[in-house]
């Protein structure tokens, strides 16, 4: 019985022409978004190789220098776009995309997307997940919204109830059947992201890309079910088809459209984060004063040669079998550098307290679970950001002390003008970046997990129990 | 007219018993107050972070003074000093942040080749920013036309599947003048509404009252006309109140956000914009290059843009600064056409955008409201050019210093230029988008009578 209800459920949408129509529209839309991300990925990892490249090759080919002009020369780190950000860019059109690395200074990602659009692009992108999280709610929404009501307003239930299922019984095999409607679209869908992702991976897959893809599905398809359940649950609870497709676009424009951006709001009027001039001046400040107010650079650094002439017992600078230049210098990046780590560490522990509102609020909104999760997996979240701009931190400060330890072994104390043969710099490693794994992806959302989870489980008990023991069929 | 009066008055007595439209109008007043609560707080922020400059600006300058207790090479100055070109916000930025929260709102300038220094980002929430900011401008933009819907979608339909419907044109009453008044209501409910969000908000952000005004209520009240068409041509089709609902959030869909996005997509994929990446690339090459060449060589490319100075003392030997700053200067000059190049397409990409936006009635209001508040990117661009010109007059100032081998002293410091840019309205913008969304409003209204007519004897 179960089964037949369902068939029946999904014969009935396939003659529905108005949902054919919609169905189709978000079909195609799909589709578009899946091409269009596909071909701005190659466009996008193109121009960002390439750029790394000549970047590269720059650095490799400058002449004779000095080492300290070379630091100065410094490279560039341009993030690359990771394969499956084509189904979901995340937060990729808002983050810059490039750093400067050079000594003494940590840059800021520039060249964002957003930064040289329009207002226009604030409209939203074209993407899958666009279209998953937005768009596919509200075929759901129009697939189910009669589920209940339609049997009720013609009195088919009593004579369904009549035929010895029970409402249970009836619910169940509605979800299963609009599930079954819906796959027609997703799975082709899913099936062409696939070969897209299987040609941009250079035909070949590896485990970590299998499970991402593979969570990023899962996590659509309870997404989805969450759906599905929560409007034949409303249909169930409503009089009137027309009551319950209200609320349900209701629901839809709160979770989708206002919760997200009011979360994301509220957060950062929560809390303030400090400008980059100020944060600037702050490490500028704690590094020449001291991170507590005292040890002033200067100290530092008498007490620093005093230290040097004492270990290698001589009574001047010049003496000294190394260069002190060098050595001072490694000694003022490290000093530098571990000051600005924290204030970035502060920084980025800010925007979590602020990207924290939007996680939980993921109990209360599908949506933000699930678009926090896509994101995390397609590699294109906050943290995936994080990590970049870390790995090129450490690239730009590996650099740099690889140059001043150059400075300190190979020239004379007070040299500025001997030039170190370029073949120093022709050997040194290109700045590369692999992105982390899924557990690591995986372990950043935990909290998005759990509440997808919570959410398929709960709605899924609750629509039997509600729907069990509804009254007045 | 008695009729309609009376018409009205039952509509009120409706709807002031119909729970769900009160409930709708309370959470649109509700969402408008937290709009311009959210988007005054964030322009604040940005006024304070813009204010805290100073404070950075003098530290900086006294710093400099121990540092240099007495007269200064004025290339120390300019390699270790910094400046700051301010972005203020226009003072209707709060009600349309726009643009603005991705840009930065000001930049730090040294002396040195100011081409790196143009493009810099401030510290921002990237999650923020890809869930765009809750300003009255989205509540105008995105909820409006959904309260609209909501309110209107049932216009007809209900009455019909109450029953009344056959009722109330027993009356000697015809169709045609109880949708009127229907509209009429529920118009007078939606301009009550724009017009208190408005106002609170012009007053509550301290928004200049000018002939702004005006033109936001227009516009705004244009476009609420926009909706109550649309929704009225779907009404009049005499269909059920679900198809109604589900048709018109169909619209509205398609309008406020598959379209725009996929102009947006359009639009990158014909106007790509690299000119940036390259410039910076370029740019450090050339800066760098300075190191390896031939003073003289230099010198004397640097004499051509400023040859008032070809007199100043030899740069052999010893590093000098004046030699320093001359080939930073060849570094801006070599990517000048690459940075014209930049300004000018990300203008033709936002124009070609805007172009084909017009069917697009919340794109264009987007438009109108950026343009009014000064927040689009054509104003961060004025704002960058004019960061430049900055550096421009930073130059004229500290090169007499640099090249006529004059000390720099710490009365100096007081007579460096200062920079500030404040965003201006875009009339012209403004007065297009006007036009656009008065066509749009024609076109949908004459589609609603038209409906109208042929779909009259649907009716039961």
């Amino acid at each position: 019985m179960i089964r037949t209800i369902a068939q029946k459920e999904f014969t009935t949408a396939l003659r529905d022409r108005r949902f054919l129509l919609l169905g189709s529209i978000i079909l195609l839309l799909l589709l578009t978004a899946a091409l269009t991300g596909f071909s701005s990925y190659q466009l996008i990892e193109g121009q960002q190789k390439a750029a790394q490249e000549s970047a590269n090759e720059s650095f490799h080919e400058q002449p004779d220098r000095h080492p300290h002009r070379v630091a100065h020369y410094g490279s560039y780190a341009f993030r690359p776009k990771p394969v499956l950000s084509f189904l979901d860019f995340g937060l990729d059109s808002f983050t810059g995309s490039m750093v400067y690395m050079e000594a003494h200074q940590q840059n800021s990602a520039n060249f964002s997307q957003a930064q040289q659009s329009g207002s226009l692009t604030r409209f939203g992108e074209m993407t899958v997940a666009f279209v998953m999280q937005w768009l596919i709610p509200i075929l759901i929404i129009f697939l189910c919204f009669n589920a209940f009501t339609q049997e009720k307003e013609e009195d088919m239930l009593k004579v369904l109830l009549s035929q010895g299922v029970s409402l249970r019984q009836v619910a169940t095999a509605k979800i299963a059947g609009y599930s079954k409607v819906l796959a027609l679209i997703v799975v082709p869908s899913i099936t062409l992201a696939a070969v897209f992702l299987f040609k941009l991976n250079n035909f070949s897959w590896n485990t970590d890309l299998i499970l991402r893809i593979t969570v990023f599905i899962i996590s659509y398809i309870l997404y989805f079910f969450i759906f599905i359940t929560g409007s034949v649950l409303i249909s169930a609870l409503s009089k009137h088809s027309r009551t319950a497709l209200i609320t349900l676009l209701g629901i839809w424009i709160f979770t989708c459209v206002l919760l997200p951006k009011a979360a994301a709001n509220l957060g950062s009027s929560l809390y303030a984060t400090p400008s980059k001039a100020e944060m600037d001046a702050e490490v500028h400040h704690e590094a020449k004063e001291g991170m507590n107010g005292h040890d002033p650079l200067d100290k530092r650094t008498a007490d620093f040669k005093k230290a040097l002439l004492l270990k290698y017992k001589v009574d001047s600078l010049s003496q000294l079998p190394v260069n002190a230049d060098g050595l001072v210098m490694a000694e003022g990046e490290a000093f530098s550098s571990k000051v600005y780590q924290q204030h970035f560490e502060a920084l980025v522990a800010t925007y979590h307290k602020q990207d924290q509102i939007a996680v939980w609020a993921g109990f209360i909104d599908p949506y933000l679970a699930v678009r926090n999760l896509s994101m995390g997996m397609a590699g294109s979240d906050f943290a995936h950001y994080v990590d970049f701009l870390n790995a090129a931190e450490k690239y730009r400060y590996a650099l740099a002390q690889f140059l001043n330890g150059q400075q300190a072994t190979k020239m004379h104390y007070k040299d500025k003008e001997t030039r170190l043969s370029r073949e120093v710099w022709k050997k040194y490693p290109d700045f590369t970046y692999e992105m982390p794994g899924i557990s690591w992806a995986l372990n950043n959302q935990v909290i998005a997990v759990t509440a997808l989870l919570c959410w398929t489980i709960l709605i899924y008990f609750l629509s039997i129990f509600l729907i069990g023991n509804l009254k007045n069929v | 007219m008695k009729q309609i009066r009376i018409l009205f008055y039952y509509e009120w007595l409706h709807f002031s018993a119909e729970k769900s439209l009160l409930l709708f109008t309370l959470l649109m007043l509700a969402c408008g107050f937290y709009g311009i609560f959210s988007g005054t707080a964030a322009i604040d922020t940005q006024r304070q972070k813009i204010e805290n400059l100073n404070g950075l600006y003098s530290e900086n300058i006294a710093e400099m003074k121990t540092k240099y207790p007495g007269r200064a090479d004025a290339g120390d100055i300019g390699y270790y000093h910094s400046a700051f070109s301010k972005n203020n916000p226009g003072s209707w930025a709060a009600l349309a942040i726009g643009q603005r929260d991705v840009n930065a709102p000001y930049l730090k300038i040294r002396l040195l080749a100011v081409q790196a220094q143009l493009y810099n980002s401030e510290n921002t929430n990237p999650n923020k920013l890809a869930a765009g900011s809750f300003d009255l401008s989205f509540v105008f933009v995105f909820l409006l036309p959904l309260f609209i819907i909501a309110i209107s979608f049932n216009i007809l339909s209900a009455e019909k599947e109450k029953g009344t419907l056959r009722l109330l044109l027993a009356q000697p009453l015809p169709l045609s003048r109880i949708l009127l008044a229907k509209l009429l209501f529920r118009f007078t409910l939606i301009l009550g509404l724009i017009l208190i969000l408005s106002l609170i908000g012009i007053v509550w952000s301290h928004a200049e009252p000018d002939l702004r005004v005006l033109l936001w209520l227009l516009s705004v009240i244009l476009y609420s006309i926009f909706w109550l068409g649309i929704v009225c041509c779907i009404a009049v089709l005499h269909k059920s109140s679900s198809f109604n609902a589900i048709t018109l959030l169909g619209i509205w869909l398609l309008l406020t956000i598959v379209f725009p996005v996929l102009i947006n997509v359009f639009a990158e994929v014909k106007k790509p914009v690299a000119e940036g990446l390259q410039l910076s690339l370029k740019q450090r090459d050339e800066v760098h290059a300075g190191w390896d060449r031939p003073k003289a060589e230099t010198m004397k490319r640097f004499f051509i843009r400023y040859p008032q100075f070809s007199q100043t003392t030899s740069v052999e030997g010893k590093f000098k600064w004046k030699w320093y700053f001359a080939f930073q200067e060849l570094g801006d000059q070599s990517v000048e056409q690459l940075y014209q190049d930049y300004m000018r397409k990300m203008v033709e990409r936002q124009d070609f955008s805007t172009s084909l936006s017009i069917g697009s009635a919340p794109a264009v209001l987007q438009q109108i409201l950026t343009a009014m508040a000064g927040t689009d990117l054509k104003q961060q661009l004025a704002f960058v050019d004019s960061t430049k010109a900055y550096h421009d007059r930073l130059k004229d100032f500290y090169y007499p210093f640099l090249y006529g081998d004059k000390p720099f002293t710490h009365a100096d410091f007081d007579q460096e230029p200062q920079h500030s840019f404040t965003a201006k309205p875009d009339w012209q913008r403004i007065n297009s988008g006007l036009l656009v969304l008065l066509i749009s409003n024609i076109i949908v209204l004459s589609a609603a009578l038209i409906i109208y007519q042929s779909a009259k004897k649907k009716i039961y």
